[in-house]
């Protein structure tokens, strides 16, 4: 209840402040030309089949449905939100989590300038390439792992960027019960110190943190662990870009702190797969070659226990039981 | 009647959109250096925004022939191409070495966590947009072979 009231006052407040200014164009017009609204809907009818069978679920007609406002306050600020429909049933193959539902799907407010970018509510953001931490969204997918708190980006020069956000991860039309932190720098080298020899020579350093306490009571089935669950985890990442001449190359390193590692292959059952923490790390690199007419890139990318999930014990999506 | 052996599916799909102001989500460029629409559109009065991908065989026929014609089309209109790879990391990195091989000529951004594509709405690439005095002016999902055509139609139109 909430956070529906919350999204209504940021927007409202918005159009209220706008009506009030005193110019020749109807409050209409002006608000007609910083509205943004976007509609999506793909439905799916489900029939059966002579050879390969009835379909088995209770539903035929699935829809999912999208209406996403954003909307220009003021050249500094934004805000806008995205309303999810999933009735009668999404379609086949979507998290349960979203049986039958229609809420309020992300919201956010979003102060930016050359040199400041804030924003409150739900963003989407990604380190690096991704592998320590991205947030984004996918229809096509079904994804949408937006992060619900504050994200602040600050540019002070054309060089250097700096990134700190806190939030918790959304769930279906919830939040995770934990508590992510992130932070990263970018310092553009070949720029800072006009390196012209050099196309891009690129550092960050970047930390994710995970907090989250471990509650008995998620344990389905399985042993009770007898190590000490950490309640922070960790991560930390650097990457750097270097382009010369028609060469490139990319490399990415990250190192996660030691955490419980689940089994979860046992449908509805949480368990642990063995008692003991596991750190875990990821290698990725690029590199290539490319002229006019020609072009020949490679990657090469290792992961060792890098599951990072916003809540652990929520791994079995396909679970009947109803959270809380 | 005869019986029909595979599992048929009905599929609708359509979007709707209103589009009053122009996102100003960071875009990079191929060299890594950032910029937004806002700041393109600042100094190019015509452009054209096409959102695009590595592994996208419709996307890549269409800057194909677009870059055919691309020199006719910027010496009798002026007009600036943009195509912007919605790449994410798994394909990113194989954006300059396709581009530099195929010899493009117009100016490729990547939006790498597709905050351009969520801005626009957009539900499927190859999608384009042209952009007159920093305001959306024509939307188009999908390319048939022959649509460039139609498409410079509309930029000469838009010169004006």
């Amino acid at each position: 209840m909430n956070k529906y009231i919350l999204t209504a006052v940021f927007f409202f407040i918005s159009l209220a402040n706008h009506s009030q200014e005193t110019e020749n164009k109807s409050a209409f017009n002006k608000i007609k030309d910083r509205i943004n609204i976007s509609l999506e809907s793909n439905s799916q009818w489900y029939l059966n089949d002579s050879k390969a069978g009835d379909f088995e679920e209770e539903k035929k007609l699935r829809v999912n449905s999208y209406l996403r406002v954003d909307y220009q306050i003021s050249d500094r600020f934004s805000s806008g939100f995205q309303i999810e429909s999933y009735i009668p049933e999404p379609l086949l193959n979507y998290s349960k989590v979203f049986d039958k539902e229609i809420g309020i799907g992300t919201f956010y407010l979003n102060y930016n300038t050359k040199k400041l970018d804030i924003t409150i509510g739900h963003y989407y953001v990604q380190f690096g390439s991704g592998l320590i931490l991205r947030a984004w969204e996918d229809r096509a997918l079904g994804v949408n792992n937006a992060i619900r708190g504050g994200k602040i980006v600050y540019d002070p020069t054309n060089y250097l960027q700096f990134t700190a956000l806190y939030g918790k991860q959304r769930k279906g039309f919830e939040v995770s019960d934990s508590d992510i932190f992130g932070f990263e720098t970018q310092f553009d080298i070949a720029d800072a110190f006009s390196l012209e020899n050099l196309n891009s020579f690129k550092l960050g350093l970047n930390y994710v943190g995970k907090q989250e306490r471990y509650n008995m009571e998620d344990l389905i089935g399985g042993s009770e662990p007898t190590i000490e669950i950490p309640e922070l985890v960790n991560a930390f990442g650097a990457f750097l870009d270097l382009e010369y001449k028609n060469f490139y190359t990319n490399f990415e390193y990250i190192h996660k702190g030691k955490d419980a590692r689940l089994n979860n292959v046992i449908p509805n059952t949480v368990s642990f797969s063995e008692q003991e923490l596991f750190d875990g790390n990821a290698i990725a690199w690029n590199v290539g070659y490319s002229q006019k007419g020609f072009g020949f890139g490679s990657t090469f990318r290792r992961l060792e226990n890098m599951r990072f999930f916003s809540e652990r014990s929520f791994l079995n999506l396909n679970t009947t039981q109803q959270r809380n | 009647m005869k019986k029909f052996i595979y599992l048929l599916v009905l599929s609708l799909n359509f979007t709707l959109f209103a589009q009053g102001q122009l996102p100003n989500t960071t875009l990079k460029t191929l060299l890594g250096a950032n910029t937004t629409l806002t700041e393109i559109t600042a100094n190019n009065d015509l452009i054209v925004v096409s959102l695009w991908a590595t592994w996208c065989v419709p996307c890549k026929n269409e800057l194909d022939a677009v870059a055919d014609v691309y020199d006719d089309w910027v010496a009798e209109t002026g007009v600036k191409y943009y195509a912007v790879s919605i790449d994410d990391s798994r394909t990113a990195k194989r954006v300059r070495p396709m581009v530099n091989g195929k010899g493009w000529e117009f100016e490729i951004l990547l939006d790498e966590n597709s905050d351009l594509k969520r801005a626009f709405g957009v539900s499927t690439v190859p999608y384009t947009v042209i952009i007159k005095s920093g305001e959306i002016v024509y939307k188009h999902t999908g390319y048939t072979p022959g649509y460039e055509d139609e498409l410079y139609d509309r930029i000469v139109a838009l010169k004006n």
